[in-house]
């Protein structure tokens, strides 16, 4: 087996760690992309906006970005049962760990509106001031093609002009030595093996992301940010001895992607959880089969997250309940917006939801988003009642009969969001965040609270292309038999319809129970991930259908 | 096939040397540089509500740098073609590579020679078809749900590429390429109806991008106010594209289980025997079908070689009349195991078809004969449950309709469903002729199945 000195010894990587500080975070590395810093980035910037609006656009922005994606992967175990990359040695190794995947993009985008159509012009690379004019006149003369004949007039949101530099507090990942990463790994794996328990297979990535970002438009506006990316996959699987054939599987909740910097993971209690880990991966093996029926069920704060994100967190978004993405991602069962807003009862009281991006932590946040707007916190759901929807400058003005019948200004919520530079700016998920209830109820204490249910744990949920019907599974659901958390269940999935799902919640967790997830999400057939939280809190809901993953219910 | 892109905007073989040259000038400690440069030209136009919501052209590329020394291989992929990004990007992979922890073994060529097939992957009326055109072709995608007051959205996508690998020991592979993808969805206004259809191939010539707007219409026409049935089993006739939908845990990529050292050695997924090793040689399919690939497939051209490594692919008889006869492996395992001087990489296409003189039948002819069933036009989200047997859950979308003593009665809202590509390709009752479906970035071609007691488990009355 390989051991950690060994690591020690042949890795040059970790040679060069050895030389590092243990404590503190003071080292910084060279930046990756010198030549940014020497570009003259504002007449670049500024040859795109100006050629974009001599060709005719009404409104033009452009993008630069500069972004850097870090990801490292090691594994130990008995097998080589999750190796991405194998080779016939893998079998002989107990603890393999594999060449960091990097990559770098640089890219600039220059978007231009012209008779109510969007035009885009993206370049990979750096691009001189004339390739960025060059650009401008591209992105208003597709708009200006595309837009002819049409006569809708398209309004934008007004937006104030902004300047500035902002970057996330943190520490920034790329600065930190590649041999402390692997350190770290390494130290994921040390805390399993304290544990004295035999976790016999445990696969570890930390994914690591930074995005510089120039932002300016046509209104004046000109912003630079830097945010970061940190997160981390911990999944285990356990048996109690070495000849136990059923795998207790596990993945570690507290390393889902957030907002911040490499200090993200250096806070985390690897050690204090290891045990916690391993246990529930065993506790997960003594299985009994469900019966098929309905049941209250007790979700967990990170199983409230996932339901929130698939449900109210996709049937939000405005561009979907408007049809705008209907031949790609699909729409919303939040139908009529419009007629819908501060009306619809879509939700128990007890649930009120914001969304922002300006969460600290928060995996979406930003100081500006990619139309220059500083995002507020919107509330989506007001005690169960639909109270505005994720929008841009763009779809802010499609419910804006709606805004004026509730007495309320057309404003983004700040939903822009480019996933690179040559890819046009969409509406993406921001933060959100299940407001805790008033009463300091625990899980527990909604497990007390329940005669016969079940409880999950760690659940993952998936819906269908309106958000409206879904399933919950999980490695970690247990009955409920008179306030006790009895035997773990096998197979067992969820189904629920969104509105009565929400509608049915009888109780929720309080301030205390609150806890904030990572989730990572695609659009359509995008290349990268994008991540942004879900803040959430433990829930009971009544009278839900429970049926088995393997048969028909 | 041109031996030249003609396009400014993509890289020519020269441009893709040059920059292979230097590159190689900054490495340090020897071993062997892949270069994988993938230089593309994109225009796409976008609608929704029956107006075309963006137009965009884009200039992209990716370069990956792969280096492979005697500390270790590592990959690094930058859109920097500058000196300087050259440079940064160089040396953060060398210094990956230094970590990785097993050394790359010399005497497995690192990028093959092999010659390769040569399908033509290149149409100059799609890399030339303008953002003009596009306009033009939309707006007469766009008329006829406009005309019926319904509303159209969709997506139309045409690239011009440049794929190139290029290593130290020779190896120069460079090959030009162009794509069209075009998927439309016809709604109502109110919402209750829902009709989509698309398609992809390396030509505009190819494809009908108008047959498309108007299936969609028609669906959607066909579709207003469904009803509820019970869920159970059903016999069911599955069109091209959700025969495809279901078969992506099979064949789809990254989940491809036609692996033969995922079957042989780790003894996971549908095709292990557990430590007996793979089933290849058992009867797996119904013993009509034939699942092949081959890069001169007239309608299936792909590019003809692994891009990160070069290694060409070839025909290959994966499932004849029901029999797995291959699952695909890489080199080391063909060289340790196989004791065979060829990869066999699973590619990006796939046809799947009856076996000769095995009568095909129109959908039209399967509905004919089916007593009750239902005609599915795609899935959604399918994803699998159990790698072991492959069972998936996933939604109907986009038309969903009863057949009752074969005639189409009426539309039925959607369901959600339990099955496994396996069991349903072994319930066949009727095979189609096998067309493209929508794939992007690969080329499948299947024939729509109609299958006997397909498992929907729950309602999903979504539109």
């Amino acid at each position: 087996m390989l051991s950690r000195r060994h690591f020690l010894h042949t890795s040059a990587a970790a040679a060069a760690a050895s030389l590092l500080p243990r404590k503190g975070f003071a080292y910084s590395a060279p930046h990756l992309i010198s030549t940014i810093e020497t570009l003259p980035i504002p007449a670049i910037l500024s040859a795109a906006i100006n050629e974009a609006k001599a060709a005719g656009a009404q409104y033009s922005d452009v993008h630069l970005r500069v972004s850097q994606r870090e990801d490292l992967t090691a594994f130990w175990g008995r097998t080589p049962g999750y190796a991405p990359f194998r080779t016939p040695m893998d079998e002989y190794l107990w603890f393999r760990y594999y060449a960091p995947a990097r990559s770098i993009r640089v890219g600039i985008g220059v978007r231009a509106l012209v008779r109510g159509t969007w035009g885009f012009a993206g370049l990979d690379g750096i691009a001189s001031t004339d390739q960025a004019a060059v650009l401008g006149r591209s992105a208003a003369a597709e708009a200006a093609r595309a837009g002819a004949g049409q006569s809708q007039v398209l309004e934008l949101a007004p937006a104030p002009v902004v300047s500035g530099t902002w970057v996330m507090p943190g520490i920034d990942p790329f600065s930190v030595p590649i041999g402390e990463k692997f350190e770290y790994l390494m130290a994921m794996q040390e805390a399993l093996r304290e544990t004295r328990l035999e976790a016999i297979r445990s696969y570890t990535t930390l994914n690591l992301c930074k995005d510089e970002r120039t932002f300016a438009s046509s209104d004046g506006s000109f912003v630079t940010q830097t945010t970061f990316t940190t997160g981390a996959r911990w999944e285990i699987d356990a048996v109690s001895d070495s000849t136990g054939t059923q795998e207790g599987h596990r993945v570690a909740d507290y390393l889902t992607p957030a907002g911040a910097g490499w200090e993200y993971l250096c806070t985390q209690p690897l050690h204090d959880r290891a045990q916690q880990l391993v246990e529930d991966g065993l506790r997960s093996q003594h299985v009994t089969p469900v019966n098929i029926g309905r049941y209250d069920v007790v979700f967990d704060a990170a199983s409230t997250a996932a339901l929130l994100d698939c449900t109210l967190g996709t049937a939000t978004e405005l561009d979907r309940a408007m049809g705008m993405v209907a031949n790609t991602v699909g729409t919303s069962y939040l139908t009529d917006p419009v007629a819908m807003l501060g009306m619809q009862q879509v939700a128990s009281p007890l649930i009120t939801v914001t969304a922002n991006r300006s969460m600290f932590g928060g995996a979406a946040t930003v100081r500006w988003d990619d139309e220059g707007i500083a995002p507020p916190e919107a509330t989506l759901i007001k005690n169960g009642i639909l109270n505005d929807f994720q929008t841009t400058r763009e779809s802010a003005t499609w419910l804006a009969p709606a805004y004026q019948r509730l007495n309320r200004s057309v404003t983004s919520n700040g939903c822009a969001h480019a996933l690179g530079s040559t890819t046009p700016v969409t509406q993406r998920r921001p933060n959100l965040v299940l407001q805790p209830g008033t009463q300091a109820l625990s899980f527990e204490d909604l497990v007390k609270n329940t005669k016969r249910g079940i409880a999950i744990i760690g659940g993952e949920a998936t819906a269908d292309y309106q958000a409206l019907n879904g399933t919950m599974t999980s490695r970690q659901i247990f009955s409920i038999t008179n306030g006790v958390i009895g035997t773990s269940l096998s197979n067992a999935e969820v189904l629920f319809r969104a509105p009565e799902l929400w509608r049915s919640v009888e109780a929720i967790g309080g301030a205390a129970t609150a806890r904030t997830f990572g989730f990572e999400r695609w659009r359509d057939r995008e290349e990268d991930r994008v991540a942004h939280s879900v803040a959430s809190v433990p829930i009971k809901v009544t009278n839900l259908a429970v049926g088995n993953v393997y048969y028909a219910s | 096939m041109p031996l030249e892109t003609n396009l400014p905007g993509v890289l020519s073989d020269a441009d893709g040397k040059a920059l292979f040259t230097k590159i190689r000038q900054m490495t340090t400690g020897g071993g062997d540089t892949v270069l994988t440069i993938r230089s593309r030209q994109s225009g796409s136009t976008t609608w929704a509500r029956n107006r075309i919501t963006l137009a965009s052209e884009t200039r992209t590329i990716n370069l990956t740098i792969e280096r492979k020394t005697l500390r270790g291989r590592a990959s690094i992929t930058t859109t920097q073609t500058d000196d300087a990004g050259l440079r940064t990007a160089v040396q953060q992979v060398e210094e990956a590579a230094s970590i990785d922890q097993v050394p790359f073994v010399r005497g497995l060529p690192s990028v093959s020679n092999q010659e390769i097939a040569h399908p033509t992957l290149w149409s100059d009326a799609t890399a030339h078809f303008s953002s003009g055109d596009r306009t033009a072709l939309v707006n007469s995608l766009i008329a006829p749900s406009m005309a019926a007051g319904m509303l159209s959205a969709g997506k139309l996508q045409t690239t011009a590429d440049a794929h190139m690998t290029i290593n130290a020991e020779g190896t120069f592979r460079y090959y030009p390429v162009t794509t069209v993808d075009c998927s439309v969805t016809t709604r109502n206004a109110t919402g209750t109806a829902s009709g989509w259809a698309g398609t992809n191939h390396y030509a505009l010539e190819k494809i009908d991008p108008k047959a498309l707007a108007a299936r969609a219409l028609d669906k959607c026409q066909a579709s207003v106010d469904p009803r509820a049935v019970e869920p159970g089993h059903y016999t069911v006739i599955l069109e091209p594209q959700a025969v495809a939908d279901l078969l992506t845990p099979m064949i789809g990529l990254p989940t491809n289980s036609m692996d033969r050292y995922a079957a042989e050695v780790m003894s996971v997924g549908p095709f292990s025997h557990g430590s007996d090793g793979s089933r290849i040689g058992e009867r797996i399919l119904d013993d009509r079908l034939i699942l092949h690939s081959d890069p001169m497939d007239v309608d299936g051209g792909f590019l003809p070689y692994v891009e990160s490594d070069g290694i060409p692919y070839r025909p290959a008889s994966w499932v004849d009349r029901g029999i797995l006869k291959e699952l695909g492996y890489h080199l080391g395992y063909a060289q340790w195991k196989l004791h065979r001087k060829e990869a066999l990489p699973c590619p990006e296409s796939y046809r799947l078809m009856a076996a000769p003189n095995v009568q095909t039948r129109s959908v039209e002819e399967m509905i004919a004969s089916t007593d009750r069933g239902l005609l599915v036009t795609r899935f959604y989200d399918v994803r699998c449950i159990d790698g072991g047997n492959l069972l998936c859950t996933g939604v109907t979308r986009d038309g969903l309709w009863l057949i009752q003593q074969g005639k189409i009665t009426r539309p039925v809202k959607n369901f959600r469903f339990r099955e496994s590509p396996l069991y349903v390709l072994n319930r066949v009752v009727n095979i189609g002729v096998p067309v493209r479906v929508f794939s992007p970035d690969r080329a499948w071609i299947v024939p729509a199945i109609q299958s006997h007691d397909f498992s929907f488990t729950s309602l999903s009355d979504a539109v």
